[in-house]
């Protein structure tokens, strides 16, 4: 009994759901979306979701649960690589850290700092084949543009799930 | 807390936690060389009988989108086959003289005959990579059958499809031919001159590649083919990858390379063959 006082089981039963959350939008980005292309481009959402959770939850939240999207996120595509762990725990931090300091956590603070986030992941998807394999720039960087606007539809769906989700905890207590 | 303080805080924890990730990643990758590790399998196998359930639907609504909106463009292929179908008729009946010419060409230059022997392993495509700048799928086949990283991938026609980069038990990553980090040694032209096929993103996207580093003095034209050339042992010599559709010359004038349409229509694909062991004799 004495262990389980010290366990938040609150906080525990909100990270499964959230990992729930997670592992369904990789997996709805990997097997479903992967073969959706609009204008040749197929979305990439999954930063927009780690945005949402720093910002209803903080800036260590986010980092953590970050950290385990952009882990199972390069994960799941192919090569080996690192940038998405990277990435998307820097989002989910810097987002929880701006909303502490910065921002408010409106509908529009929101879609911009999400915005920004699909932009950067794009960019950093292309970037190694602009610098390392000599690729023009113009029909990478129109795709990586398309990618962002194409996942944006995606985010309006994120901010309203991890809203609901973080107000489980606050109408429990 | 200041926000500098808060940073400073917590951000470095995390920094920490990422390095211990990315330098147990780095670690596990280079010493699986590609193969997949635990975790990776784990997840693999948890996600087969989804990818497999959400390609069906997929494969379902596609296939109604497909009734209502190519109908046209199936009749009007179906008329080009049926003539392509009488040109290859002909075809096969100059085909005795031609074989009957070419065996005494063999003798004449006394060539040895060669003859490959491929083992290979049917698989079922059950999801395509998520990303915009690569062209790679997953197939539903891995290494307890007997596949092997770098194992060549072709259609039923044995039209060159792509390579394996990742395996994990059940299931395999394969890259297609038109992938930007490709690169096939080729044979292409009537005098077989050798070259690269190496991807480009802008062709990628349009299911297109290019025939580069060709030699000096190398002569490609529209419509020759262009086949493996089996160099470094990882593909076997004299697959069809596809077919020049045309030729091009770079920004500085000196260098030329052709675009190859490939044989195998990369996104229409959902079966595909490994070549598990070839062997050439002789």
């Amino acid at each position: 009994m004495i262990f389980l006082d010290l366990i938040n089981l609150k906080k525990i039963r909100k990270a499964i759901v959230y990992l729930f959350c997670i592992v369904l939008t990789l997996w709805l980005q990997t097997m479903v979306f992967s073969r959706v292309a609009f204008l040749g481009a197929k979305p990439f959402f999954v930063p927009a979701l780690v945005v949402a959770i720093g910002l209803f939850e903080g800036g260590i939240w986010g980092g953590v649960l970050g950290l385990v999207t952009g882990f199972y996120c390069d994960m799941s595509l192919s090569g080996n690589t690192i940038q998405f762990t990277v990435f998307c725990t820097a989002c989910g931090f810097f987002s929880g850290c701006l909303v502490d300091f910065v921002i408010n956590r409106r509908f529009v603070s929101y879609m911009l700092l999400a915005a920004l986030t699909l932009l950067a992941a794009a960019f950093i998807q292309a970037a190694p084949l602009w610098l390392f394999r000599d690729t023009a720039p113009a029909p990478l960087f129109s795709v990586a543009g398309l990618q962002a606007v194409w996942s944006l539809p995606f985010a309006v769906l994120f901010y309203y799930i991890t809203r609901a989700i973080a107000g489980m905890e606050s109408t429990q207590t | 807390m200041k926000l500098r303080n808060y940073i400073s805080k917590y951000g470095f924890r995390l920094a920490i936690a990422v390095a211990i990730v990315a330098l147990i990643v780095l670690s596990v990758s280079s010493v699986l060389g590609g193969r997949a590790g635990f975790l990776k399998n784990i997840d693999g196998a948890l996600k087969a009988p989804v990818q497999k359930a959400a390609t069906s639907i997929l494969d379902w609504i596609e296939g109604i989108y497909g009734y209502i909106y190519e109908y046209d463009r199936v009749l009007e292929e179906n008329h080009s086959l049926r003539a392509e179908n009488a040109a290859l008729r002909q075809a096969a009946r100059d085909y005795d003289d031609l074989e009957a010419e070419n065996e005494r060409l063999r003798q004449l230059f006394e060539w040895s005959e060669k003859r490959t022997d491929l083992v290979m392993e049917s698989a079922k495509i059950v999801s395509w990579d998520a990303s915009n700048y690569t062209s790679a799928f997953t197939i539903s086949k891995g290494s307890e059958h007997g596949i092997e990283m770098g194992d060549c991938v072709v259609t039923e026609y044995g039209a060159l499809v792509g390579q394996i980069i990742e395996l994990g038990n059940e299931w395999a990553v394969v890259r297609t031919v038109i992938d930007v980090e490709m690169d096939v040694g080729a044979l292409a032209g009537i005098d077989s001159y050798a070259g690269v096929i190496t991807g480009e993103f802008s062709l990628m996207k349009q299911g297109l590649t290019r025939l580069t580093y060709l030699a000096s003095g190398a002569q490609i034209f529209p419509n020759d083919e262009v086949l493996t050339s089996g160099k470094g042992g990882s593909f076997p010599a004299g697959l069809l990858v596809g077919e020049i559709t045309s030729v091009m010359t770079e920004a500085g004038g000196q260098v030329t390379y052709g675009i190859i349409t490939p044989a195998c229509d990369v996104s229409r694909l959902s079966q595909v063959f490994i070549i598990k062991d070839f062997e050439i004799v002789e």
